[in-house]
Formats: C-alpha cells, structure tokens, sequence
C-alpha cells in the first residue's frame, strides 16, 4: 500500500512539474521555481499569471470530479455514478450559463452553479429511487433508472442553455459560452480560483469526515437506519456536498465529463482499505488525470487548444461502455423486474 | 430490564398482513415468530426494529413510542439481523463487525477505543471468527458471512436482539451452534430475543413463547398452548405429532411420504 501511494504522488508531482514547465516556452523544473519565487520578468509573469493558476484550476477541477462520483457512488450505490452523466454537472452547466447571460457577479455564479446541480440532482435521485417492497425492503438506487434519469434531465438543461443563449445572447456571448461548455481552463485566473475555492471548502470537509457514514450506507439503507443512522440526514448532506464539489468544478472549468467515473474506478483497483484510504487515493488520481488531460489539451496539437471536456470525453467514453459491458446482466435484469 | 411491547399493531402493504397484534418481548425471553411464507414475519420484525412504519397501532420500548425515539438511541438498546443483507466486496470482517458499535459512539469517531476493540475480539472469539477478521467478505462462505453479520449485530451491546431467518443457509453445526449460543446469552446476560423461525423442533428448544401468523390470524402463548397438532395442522397445513424426550417435545410428520 505505502509503495503504491509513494507511486501515486511521484504522478502528482511529475504531473504539477510538467503543467509547470511544458508550454509555448518549456523551461527546466528548477529554473520554473527560481523565476516564479523572483516574480521578475517575463516568464515570471506565464508562470505566476498563467501556469500557476491553470494548474491550481486542473488539480482542483480533478479533484472536486473525483471526490464527487466517489459519493455519488457510494450513495447510490451503483459504480456508474458520475456527476456528467448523473446530470448533476448538465444542472451546474445551467445555473453557471444563466448566470453569466445575466451578467451576474462572479463570485456568485459558483453558487448559481450549486443550485442548479441540486435542482436536477434531487429531481434525478427522485426519479432512480427503487420502491422498499422487496425482501429486505431496501430502497437503492436503480442503475439504469438513474442513468436514464441523467441522460433526460442532461438533455433537457443542455437544450435550456441552448435556448436561452439562442434568445438572450449576442453572438460573442454565446461563442465564449459554447467554448466554456466545452470544458476548458484556458486563460483561468486567481480571481476566477477564489469563489469556488471557498464554495468548496464546506464539501470537501464533509467528504473527508463522512468515512463512516459512506460505510454504513454501503450495506444498505435499512442496515445504516438499524445501526443508528440517520438514513435520510446523512444521504442529504453528502449528496449536497457532491453536488457542491460539481458544481465548483463546473464554475472552474465547465463540463468535464469522465473524471468521476475513472478516478474511482482506478483507486478502487489499486487502493483496497478504508474510506480514508479511498477518498485520498481518489483525489489524488482525479488531479493527476486532469492534470495530465489538461496538459494534453494545451500541447497536443502546436498553437491551438484542444477542449479539455471532449478530450476527457474521448478517453471516458470507451471507458464507461467497457464498464457497462462489465455489469452482471443477470442482475440487471432482476433488479428490474 | 427491556420491554418492547406492541399495542394493536396492524400491518400490511396493499392487503393488509393482520391487525390488533398485542406482543410483548421482554429481558430473559426468547420468542419465535413462526408462519407460512408470505404470512408478515419479516414485516413484523421490521416493523419491531424500527425500520417500517405501522399502518394502525404503535411499538413501544419501555413505555417509549420507538418512533419518538432517535434510530441512534434505538440502536444502542436493540440490533436486527435481516433475512438478507447487501454486503460491499471490499469489507473486512472486522471492520464489519465494529460498524455494530456505531449506535455507541459520536459520528466522527471511526476508530475503536480500547474497550470497544476488547469487546469485538470476544465477540469474534464467540462466533469463531477470529481466524477469519481480515478476510474481505467476498472470501466467506455464506455461514461465515452470516455469523460476521450476527456478529455485528451482537457488537451493538444490545438488551434486545431481533433475527430474521438467522439460521438459513447455515450447515447443522453453525445452525446449532448459532442457537445456542443465543440461549446463552439469553440466561447469561438476560438478552430479550425475537428470532423468525421455520423449525419446530428448533423452536420448541428454544423458544419460552411463540406468535403464529397465517392469512391475518395471529395465535401466541407458550409452547404447550401454541405447539398442538390441531394448530400445526391449521397454521401449516400438515399433519404433525411430537413425543417427548428428557422433558423435550421432539416433533415428526405424521405421513411423511
């Protein structure tokens, strides 16, 4: 385990040099260091003004992905959990659209952010849950109600955004909006790092506690109540903590799809132990993909920038059908019938 | 001392599973709730843990409406072991069997003080699982998953313990093993017990009253009152006779092919 985490941490401290040091203008690690701790010249001001704060944004962007399809898949319960495709960063993605065409401040468009994720979260955790009239009597999520649920309520905020950028929006406005759907973090400053940094901060505590709580809730629902929990409290709190951690990510970097369905998946295969251990490992992978993803999208073809959304999504897509194909269609089949 | 005491308790989902239930489960005693599949065993033990609400009538422990109660303080005095439970792959057995102390302790605490781990390893000792505590549960066997969940169960420290079908798919030594170890417990520690059963011979070495329920007829008293061929007969549908052996009731089909 010790070696593992050793591994994992040199990738997050070769992926942070690299966002450093890789660009129009490549510069070795130490001398990256030395000009941004002067802050003279030129270079200092890429590195201070532009890497640094990019790389902030991908590490925290991963980060808050990550975390939140961890949740969500405890929560539900079901390893296809994912914020973009359980519509909560479609939901985000609104709030976020609304609040730049109504040209709101942008300390609070984190927020705006926030209540649309919960908005179609709640609508989609609604819509997914199982009836109790089983043996045993647990209620759960259904898998496949909740990926339907995610697809129709993605569908129906993608064609809200659309709508309201085709009659509110100039063109340029709805340019800058189309790019920032995308998913990107070209040209993230500190000012723009702030607000959903302090959004964040509540979440990410309750991620970092509510290790019991998760183990608890994995054994099912009607378990957790027998053994003292409060079932409905505690589901609450982390599913609006996930939503949360979306929703800042969103404001971040706009829809970045896949890096909480991957994270997890790949801490789940090579970290086995307790919640602690898990929700360490799944930030940690969370930043070195998107890290790296980001990376790619900056260096991969000279002189342009790729989305870093439809990147993740070229990579996360086959990865969600392999999963798929992986599910027991035994007990797919069963659970809905 | 625990009384959980049901006063005209009516359950059912579309069709109602029987009405005006007075039961009463006390420290010291063992019930066995018996019946047909189908008949609200495992409604009823799910509505006595607090896990489904009644439709008329109220579950009270020591006078107190458990519904006026946190599912916390609940937990602290009474433990359920369902039918049937979703066990996650990447679970340890111990680490399943400490979640039992969670009605004990704040909600940040993850780790067990030292009073707590003395009182799992015994726990673990008196189910044999000690051998068995970092294995993942994926690796059991369905006897051993089962007393890791009694286990559990039994590390809530509870004065009342409610088992649904405990005993399934258990081999005949764990089956018995498993029964006496809560007849021990019962006149050891005074545990109150409510235990879904299938066995009439189980039942009848174990159990000091017994509730049958079939088709909204309900039928409790001790043994003698409850364990006649004509109510066998009625209850399950087959024809039952007993003798007695050492002062015990063994149980045979009268026409068994």
């Amino acid at each position: 385990m010790a070696a593992r985490f050793t591994i994992l941490f040199l990738c997050l401290t070769l992926a942070l040099i690299a966002n450093l040091c890789l660009g129009e203008t490549c510069v070795d690690p130490i001398t990256a260091l030395k000009t941004a701790f002067s802050g003279k010249g030129e270079l200092a001001a890429v590195l201070n003004e532009i890497r640094i704060p990019r790389l902030l944004s991908a590490m925290l962007t991963g980060i808050y992905l990550s975390l939140s399809g961890y949740l969500l898949q405890k929560l539900s319960r079901n390893y296809l959990a994912d914020p973009y495709l359980t519509g909560v960063s479609s939901g985000a993605a609104l709030g976020v659209a609304a609040a730049l065409l109504l040209g709101l401040e942008l300390s609070l468009v984190p927020l705006i952010a926030i209540i649309g994720g919960i908005s179609t979260s709640t609508t989609v955790i609604v819509l997914s849950r199982r009836s109790a009239t089983g043996h045993g009597g647990t209620h759960g999520l259904s898998i496949t109600r909740l990926l339907l649920a995610g697809i129709a309520l993605s569908a129906v905020a993608q064609a809200a955004i659309n709508l309201m950028m085709h009659i509110f929006g100039t063109q340029s406005m709805s340019q800058g909006l189309n790019l920032w759907l995308m998913g990107g973090l070209s040209g993230r400053t500190w000012s723009e790092l702030l607000p959903p940094l302090l959004y964040s901060i509540p979440a990410l505590a309750v991620a970092l506690f509510s290790g019991k709580q998760l183990r608890l809730l994995s054994l099912g629902e009607e378990t957790a109540a027998a053994l003292g929990l409060n079932v409905g409290r505690a589901q609450l709190i982390i599913l609006a903590a996930a939503v949360m951690l979306t929703a800042s990510a969103t404001s971040i970097a706009g829809l970045v799809g896949f890096v909480g369905l991957i994270a997890p998946y790949l801490a789940r295969q090579i970290f086995k132990g307790s919640e602690s251990v898990q929700i360490v490992s799944v930030l940690a992978i969370g930043a070195v993909l998107t890290l790296f993803a980001d990376l790619a999208a900056r260096t991969l073809i000279a002189a342009q920038e790729l989305p870093l959304g439809s990147l993740m999504a070229v990579l996360g897509g086959p990865f969600f059908i392999y999963l798929l194909a992986g599910i027991d269609r035994v007990s797919e089949s069963s659970e809905e019938a | 001392m625990i009384k959980l005491q049901t006063r005209s308790l009516s359950l059912g989902f579309a069709q109602p599973l029987f009405r005006d239930l007075d039961l009463s489960l006390e420290s010291g005693r063992i019930t066995a709730i018996m019946g047909p599949n189908g008949c609200g065993k495992s409604t009823l033990i799910r509505a006595l843990a607090r896990l489904k609400k009644p439709q008329r009538g109220t579950v009270e422990l020591n006078g107190q409406d458990i519904w006026q109660m946190s599912a916390r303080d609940f937990a602290a005095k009474v433990a359920c072991v369902p039918q049937s439970m979703q066990l996650p792959d990447e679970l340890k057995v111990f680490d399943l069997v400490t979640l039992g102390r969670n009605p004990h302790q704040k909600w940040w605490q993850s780790k067990l003080k030292e009073n707590e781990q003395a009182q799992t390893e015994s726990i673990l000792q008196r189910l044999e699982l000690t051998s068995l505590k970092n294995k993942y549960l994926n690796e059991l066997s369905g006897g051993e998953r089962q007393r890791a969940i009694i286990a559990m169960a039994l590390n809530q420290a509870p004065s009342l313990l409610l088992l649904d079908e405990p005993t399934t798919g258990l081999d005949f030594h764990h089956q018995v093993e498993i029964l006496q170890h809560l007849k021990a417990m019962k006149e050891s520690c005074g545990l109150a017990i409510g235990i879904v059963l299938h066995d009439l011979n189980f039942a009848a070495r174990l159990a000091d009253q017994v509730l049958l329920i079939k088709n909204e007829k309900l039928l409790q008293g001790d043994l003698q009152t409850v364990f006649t061929s004509a109510n066998l007969k009625e209850f399950f549908q087959v024809d039952v006779a007993s003798f007695k052996v050492e002062e015990s009731h063994i149980y045979y089909l009268r026409d068994f092919i």
